[in-house]
């Protein structure tokens, strides 16, 4: 068993096999070796507990050097439950999966983002992110006149 | 319907007003800049503090009141990997409305630089044929998500692609600016008006339930451009050069809009029989 605790001193035990699914923890346990020491981690406990046994992805499977699969916003049920979140918290759903090295969580969080962006129109997105419109009138005419440029490097 | 949990620690940060994030490398604050929202009132980082008098400086905007929203926070917090992972799932029309937000996103979408996320964005939507050779990424989902006309910059019910003049516009302004093909052509130099080099389109003339009339017609702006490049030639050698190379553009090009057409096809048949796997 391995003890976490979170950044407001709240302590989670937790089976080894569960918490490993971090790469981060991991790695830690790996370094540290067997410890009573406990481990300072916010809360993903439940994610990796109801996805142990699943295969890790290999250490080198870097997704965005592989650009000619057609990449899918699916997300399982569990999964889809688990991240019906406000979006506080699926920022800190996000933060936490891409410091502990959780691909898997993290995946459901950035496709939850883009099915979020989905097929809305720009004023749904800005509202939706609370994104400033700082594009001025004679701009926005412009704009659409010079969609098909590729901005100049700045 | 699932209850929606709640950050109950990051509520309590906003209450106690405390830093929310800690402090980013180099990368992260210029995203940061870059991407709308970076006007939280609880942000304490210098680099981004001076970004903002500088902005109020030079624009003269009013103090900006709204909190950072999620995908600025991710842009500052995490790397922009995580960023662009999330636009690798998007398809092009989405990336293009992105875009369209604010100016930094904008500035970071339109970059030549970015032109992956777009290419990774094309592979998601379901046999789409390859970018033609004479577009860029944005003109290429321009034309395909896009719906205004782009003479008269109108929203219409029914704006067509000619795919093989690379513009999509209304009926009104097609039947006004393209002119029909017998008395385009008879105006075309002799030397390759009937050989196949100037693109040609069709235009919906008439449209019902029992059939569809098309006319023929040219594109007087691009037959302009190839009359002045051949002109500049002043060898027949160098002209049947230019006229073999024209031919050859003109058959891709033509490839491609069929391959567009059957695929715009399959896409309206898998649409009207509800299969929701399309882009």
């Amino acid at each position: 068993m391995v003890t976490l605790v979170t950044s407001d001193n709240e302590k989670f035990n937790a089976e080894k096999e569960v918490v490993e699914r971090s790469v981060l923890i991991k790695n830690m346990l790996e370094d540290v070796g067997e410890s009573d020491q406990p481990i300072p981690l916010p809360m993903f406990l439940e994610y990796c507990e109801h996805h142990r046994g699943e295969p890790l992805p290999a250490p080198d499977a870097d997704t965005s050097q592989d650009d000619t699969r057609k990449r899918t916003t699916d997300i399982s049920e569990w999964d889809q439950k688990f991240i019906t979140v406000d979006q506080e918290m699926l920022f800190e759903i996000i933060l936490a999966a891409n410091y502990l090295d959780i691909k898997s969580l993290l995946d459901v969080g950035c496709k939850t983002v883009a099915n979020m962006i989905k097929g809305k129109t720009p004023e749904e997105i800005r509202k939706l992110f609370n994104i400033v419109n700082d594009f001025t009138p004679r701009r926005r005419c412009a704009q659409i006149k010079k969609e098909n440029e590729w901005a100049e490097d700045r | 319907m699932a209850m929606v949990r709640r950050s109950v620690r990051l509520r309590d940060k906003v209450i106690l007003k405390a830093p929310t994030h800690d402090t980013p490398n180099n990368c992260r604050k210029r995203v940061k800049e870059n991407i709308a929202g970076s006007d939280s009132d609880d942000d304490n980082e210098p680099t981004i503090r001076r970004a903002r008098k500088k902005y109020k400086k030079s624009h003269s905007k009013p103090k900006a009141t709204r909190t950072q929203g999620l995908l600025g926070r991710l842009a500052h917090d995490v790397p922009l990997e995580v960023v662009f992972e999330i636009f690798y799932l998007l398809n092009p029309g989405d990336l293009l409305r992105l875009a369209r937000t604010s100016r930094d996103l904008r500035r970071i979408l339109m970059n030549k630089t970015s032109e992956i996320i777009w290419r990774t964005a094309r592979k998601n939507v379901k046999d789409l044929p390859p970018l033609p050779h004479d577009l860029n990424e944005p003109q290429y989902a321009d034309l395909l998500y896009e719906s205004y006309c782009q003479f008269c910059h109108e929203h219409k019910k029914r704006c067509d692609v000619h795919w093989s003049f690379r513009i999509r516009c209304c009926k009104k302004c097609a039947l006004k600016t393209f002119p029909p093909l017998i008395k385009f052509l008879s105006k075309q130099p002799a030397a390759y008006r009937y050989l196949d080099v100037l693109p040609t389109g069709g235009v919906i003339v008439s449209d019902n339930q029992d059939y569809c009339m098309m006319e023929s017609v040219g594109n007087n702006e691009i037959a302009e451009q190839f009359r002045a490049e051949f002109e500049m030639l002043r060898t027949s050698k160098a002209r049947r050069e230019w006229i073999s190379r024209k031919q050859e553009e003109a058959q891709v090009t033509r490839e491609h809009c069929r391959m567009f057409a059957k695929w715009l096809d399959k896409r309206l048949w898998e649409r009207k029989h509800g299969r929701q796997d399309v882009c």
